[in-house]
């Protein structure tokens, strides 16, 4: 745990004398969020993001989360994820789930209103049955704050036998300019409702996407649970570390 | 008078004194969506970055571009000749290593004029894969070139795709705004016309030169820029491309002609959103006009061939460059080219006397900010011997396939890229010249031609040494054109 967080705020700090990307934000790289706006048309992104989750009284738990996507049409993009999870504790591989996803830019920001987006997303074992599929949808809204900077408001539902709502508030920050332009800070503070009983998750995590070359972007984030309504989750920490790259 | 002059400007021009709006301005011009595009997909991609002196430099364009509508659209004109060109100018000189997202650097001005951005990021999309086709080192020449027209039929797919037929420019810049921004920020502008100088000179230094030969020329071209062109305010209009790289703009004067429109779209907006009598819905409106103006869609189904003398459809070309729209004072071949004066671009700009018709087709000269087309190798040689500072020459040898670079120093002293380069030159008649003054890629090539051309036989080949040291002086064959300057008449132009 205490190596995880060294780990974290070492790779921050290094990152944060860096410069600044404005590529599209995406969700898990790094953080949940994600802004309103769809990757390009005809172009394939391939996501790819090694995190570690640290407990406080039990081992941790690695994950190799993996998409591709396709912008299939101006302003919409398919994928395809995949999210194996080792868990060190039980040594016990979980990777069965596949990710179908499909987004859609209804608006950029005109105005003083906010782009507008959507996502719907499903998640089903690729073994057993298909009633064990998880269905999730957002809502997403980019408005510009201040000059470079845009706050991402994040409205989520998901349906898995029971529904449960989130929020996420995301906020994006060019780090640098008007001297550099390949590195953007990233903050994020989430809710939402447990589908497992009547509890709440709660989070905050912080994080840095840098072009690295001029089709690949890094990224590092750190995000700790503060409220979980599995007790064994609360105050756990997650160091990401994940590469995107267009082709 | 003045007060009522400022009672109208605060009001607004007079719908009656600007351009109407199209009844069929296309659709998208007001949809919502972002439409972000992925260029095409292809080998050759940010092949740019072989002559990494010239991406940099390429990169910051985008940067300076972004921050001047910035400031323009969120208010900040005040400011623009001040801080905005310092913090431009600190960009140009530490040019950014990898590409920047122009949306980024300029919100407000995409959330006010996002269609706009979409015109503008395709077409630099096409100025950008263009040159990288042309740097890439996997293709032959002619593949080259084969890729070329289909990148241009892939960018004419897309509904933002600017015309590739030329337009008169001298009507694209005859509105109640035009020439108001040069005027007023003659300083960023001189930045503006900068860049598209840099967009439109680079061509000629990459067409069907071999990618090893590209580098060396940015030398001469990037100091060039730096030095002068970026801070040039005396230049009486923006850089053609036809002007800068005749012999690309001849081959591919679809290309040519969308670059020349999409640096006049630049000027018509920059006018626009420095006007300061117009309200922002005339802002609007009248940005929507100047980009229907020059859209592919708006001119379908036209051609060189519609004359419509001064106006919209008018797509008359010099009968010797396609790639180039008729100009303020044109008249058939003759221009007049800022930094030269009136030129007639059927003629070798040494000796005037007319272009060969075919092989060898010539040279061109690049110096002081300026191309020209030339007959020979002597013409060559000797114009850019009167000219102060760095030149390099770009001429035809025996072989289609193997251009002759030659770039100087300040003393003059020329550096070749063909090691066993031997040139040919027997003074004689300059209507000749093509014949008696030439470049061969080696000996036993000269020798070849000695044999086949009688009349030349017994000519030594003179090494690099040698044939530099020769000077014939100015023809007597040239013929300067004694015409004053087109846009100084009326003091306003």
């Amino acid at each position: 745990m205490k190596a995880i967080v060294a780990l974290g705020i070492l790779g921050m700090a290094s990152l944060a004398l860096a410069q600044s990307d404005h590529n599209n934000l995406d969700k898990e790289r790094p953080l949940t969020f994600e802004d309103a706006y769809s990757i390009a048309y005809r172009s394939y992104e391939l996501q790819t993001g090694l995190s570690a989750l640290a407990f406080l009284n039990r081992r941790p738990q690695y994950g190799l989360r993996t998409e591709i996507q396709y912008g299939f049409a101006k302003n919409r993009d398919l994928s395809v994820g995949w999210d194996p999870v080792y868990d060190s504790g039980s040594a016990r591989l979980r990777g069965n789930n596949i990710e179908l996803s499909y987004f859609e830019g209804l608006s950029r920001e005109i105005g003083n209103a906010p782009a507008i987006g959507y996502r719907v997303e499903m998640e089903a074992p690729t073994t057993g049955s298909a009633r064990n599929a998880d269905v999730r949808a957002r809502l997403i809204l980019s408005k510009q704050a201040r000059t470079y900077d845009k706050f991402h408001l994040n409205l989520g539902v998901a349906a898995t036998g029971k529904v449960a709502l989130g929020a996420i508030l995301g906020y994006s920050l060019p780090l640098g300019y008007p001297n550099h332009f390949d590195t953007t800070f990233l903050a994020e503070l989430g809710i939402e409702q447990s589908r497992m009983d009547s509890g709440q998750n709660s989070w905050a995590g912080i994080g840095i996407r840098r072009q690295i070359d001029v089709t690949t972007v890094l990224d590092y984030s750190l995000r700790m649970r503060f409220g979980s309504a599995v007790s064994e989750s609360r105050n756990s920490l997650t160091f990401t570390v994940g590469l995107s790259k267009s082709f | 008078m003045i007060a009522l002059l400022g009672l109208v400007l605060s009001a607004g021009f007079g719908q009656d004194q600007l351009p109407p709006v199209p009844p069929d301005l296309p659709s998208w011009i007001r949809a919502k969506g972002m439409d972000e595009l992925y260029y095409k997909s292809a080998p050759y991609n940010w092949s740019i970055n072989r002559i990494p002196k010239f991406a940099r430099d390429m990169y910051a364009t985008g940067v300076g571009h972004s921050m001047a509508y910035e400031a323009l659209a969120s208010g900040r004109e005040a400011e623009l000749e001040t801080t905005t060109f310092e913090r431009i100018n600190r960009i140009l000189k530490n040019p950014p290593r990898l590409p920047v997202d122009e949306m980024a650097l300029s919100p407000t001005f995409v959330r006010k004029y996002g269609y706009l951005e979409k015109v503008f990021d395709w077409a630099h999309t096409l100025h950008f894969q263009t040159i990288d086709v042309l740097a890439y080192p996997g293709w032959s020449d002619s593949r080259k070139e084969q890729e070329l027209e289909e990148l241009w039929s892939f960018y004419q797919s897309e509904p933002y795709a600017l015309t590739g037929l030329p337009m008169n420019m001298e009507y694209l810049d005859s509105f109640p705004y035009s020439k108001g921004f040069r005027q007023k920020y003659p300083k960023v502008n001189g930045l503006f016309w900068g860049y598209h100088w840099l967009q439109t000179v680079n061509y000629d230094m990459l067409y069907r030169v071999p990618t090893a030969d590209q580098a060396p020329q940015y030398e001469v071209l990037g100091e060039r820029y730096h030095e002068v062109e970026l801070y040039n305010e005396t230049r009486d209009f923006m850089p053609m491309t036809a002007e800068l790289s005749p012999r690309f703009a001849k081959r591919f004067p679809q290309l040519a002609n969308a670059f020349d429109n999409l640096h006049m779209l630049h000027d018509n907006v920059n006018d626009i959103l420095s006007q300061p009598g117009l309200t922002d819905l005339q802002r609007e409106q009248q940005i929507q006009i100047a980009i229907y103006r020059v859209l592919d869609s708006t001119h379908r189904g036209e051609s060189e061939d519609t004359l419509r003398p001064n106006s919209l459809h008018d797509h008359r070309h010099p009968p010797s460059m396609p790639g180039m729209g008729m100009m303020v004072g044109s008249d058939e071949d003759e221009m007049y080219m800022s930094g030269m004066g009136w030129m007639n671009m059927s003629e070798c700009g040494h000796c005037s006397v007319p272009m060969p018709e075919e092989e060898p087709w010539g040279a061109t000269v690049t110096a002081d900010g300026w191309t020209m087309s030339v007959r020979c190798l002597m013409c060559a040689r000797d114009m850019a011997s009167e000219t102060p500072g760095r030149a390099i020459i770009r001429a035809a040898t025996e072989d289609p396939k193997k251009l002759l670079i030659l770039v100087s120093d300040e003393e003059g002293n020329w550096k070749p890229n063909l090691p066993n380069v031997v040139f040919l030159e027997k003074f004689g008649e300059h209507p000749d010249c093509s014949g008696w003054s030439r470049a061969f890629t080696n000996d036993s090539a000269l020798k070849q031609y000695l044999v086949a051309n009688p009349e030349y036989a017994g000519m030594p080949g003179l090494n690099l040494s040698a044939w530099s040291k020769l000077n014939q002086g100015k023809p007597d064959t040239y013929r300067r054109i004694d015409r004053p300057n087109p846009y100084k008449r009326g003091g306003n132009k």
